[in-house]
């Protein structure tokens, strides 16, 4: 997993960050907060499809952070432990929550979904991420790792704690699945 | 998309990193964090038992007799309870019987008085009627 920047100053500097907050520094903590908190509050945003959990899954998320700052050897560690911890915390969120009945439309979910200012066709990718929060949670939470973090299948099965195939198969058919949606996808 | 690829190759998957770049959470979410962090940086810490507390309590005896004391102790409590339920028991038949006698007494008492009361009155019926032959 690619958790650190190319260039050498800005590595160096999230490396000092990360000894200086392991070391109770709380400036340095919040700085790798904020280095760390898209990543981890668009990941809860996209698994649990609703801002305020996803917040509070955020935040959940970097308090555990703290306390297991010991726990982790580098900086390096830090992006996968903040991805699989508010992953998995969000999985156990939706298993928790009563089930969205399957029958409600793909407009009313649509419109449901969290506005984002993104570049391109707006309706495309609020379309996307409806139909990702009809995908069960696993593929759903594969689909958003590979596509949103850039991991490869090999670092979302660590980060899931799945077999490598299993990840792949999920991945190949949350795919089919959507492209089986009659989706007008730009050229 | 190939599984095995880690690069998205076709639009569906364009489309797909590109609707799920990672967006920023609300303004005051350090904030939040922080004021969260020092609450719980307050908030007493539970002190664990120091292990040296158990192991003087326990240095030198053996498991058994541990277990041995624990239960002999329970059948002790057990003992005491149902003793003093059954001295419970014993008073309130005492105090029943006790009532249930004052109770009989009481009813003996007033069935003589009602008796003798009614013997008076034939008494007298009896001295009126007697009274009034000898005058006849």
């Amino acid at each position: 997993m690619s958790a650190l920047p190319a260039d050498p100053d800005i590595r160096s500097a999230a490396e000092s960050d990360f000894a200086a907050a392991r070391a109770g520094d709380t400036p340095a903590f919040v700085r790798l907060v904020r280095h760390h908190q898209a990543r981890v509050f668009s990941l809860a945003l996209r698994l649990t499809g609703r801002r305020e959990d996803a917040e509070e899954l955020a935040q959940d998320t970097f308090l555990g952070l703290h306390r297991q700052l010991r726990n982790l050897e580098s900086a390096l560690h830090v992006r996968h432990w903040v991805c699989r911890t508010v992953t998995h915390r969000a999985i156990d969120l939706l298993r928790g929550r009563a089930r969205r009945p399957v029958s409600q439309s793909l407009d009313l979910m649509v419109l449901e979904v969290p506005v984002e200012a993104v570049d391109g066709d707006p309706l495309l990718h609020r379309t996307l991420r409806a139909l990702l929060l009809r995908l069960p949670e696993i593929p759903r939470a594969v689909v958003v790792l590979r596509f949103q973090e850039d991991l490869d299948p090999l670092d979302i099965a660590a980060t899931l704690d799945l077999p490598l195939n299993t990840v792949k198969s999920h991945l190949r058919r949350s795919l089919e699945w959507l492209r089986g949606q009659g989706l007008e996808m730009p050229r | 998309m190939n599984a095995d690829d880690a690069k998205p190759t076709d639009r569906l998957e364009r489309a797909l990193q590109a609707s799920l770049r990672p967006v920023e959470p609300g303004a005051d979410f350090t904030a939040t964090l922080q004021a969260r962090l020092a609450a719980a940086a307050l908030r007493p810490q539970i002190l664990p038992v120091p292990a040296a507390v158990g192991q003087s309590l326990s240095r030198g005896v053996p498991r058994w007799l541990y277990s041995a004391s624990l239960a002999l102790a329970a059948s002790l409590v057990v003992v005491l309870a149902v003793g003093w339920q059954l001295q419970d028991l014993r008073a309130q038949q005492h105090a029943d019987q006790a009532r249930l006698q004052d109770r009989l007494h009481s009813q003996v008492l007033l069935a003589l008085e009602i008796t003798s009361e009614r013997l008076g009155q034939a008494q007298q019926r009896i001295e009126q009627y007697q009274s009034q032959e000898k005058s006849l």
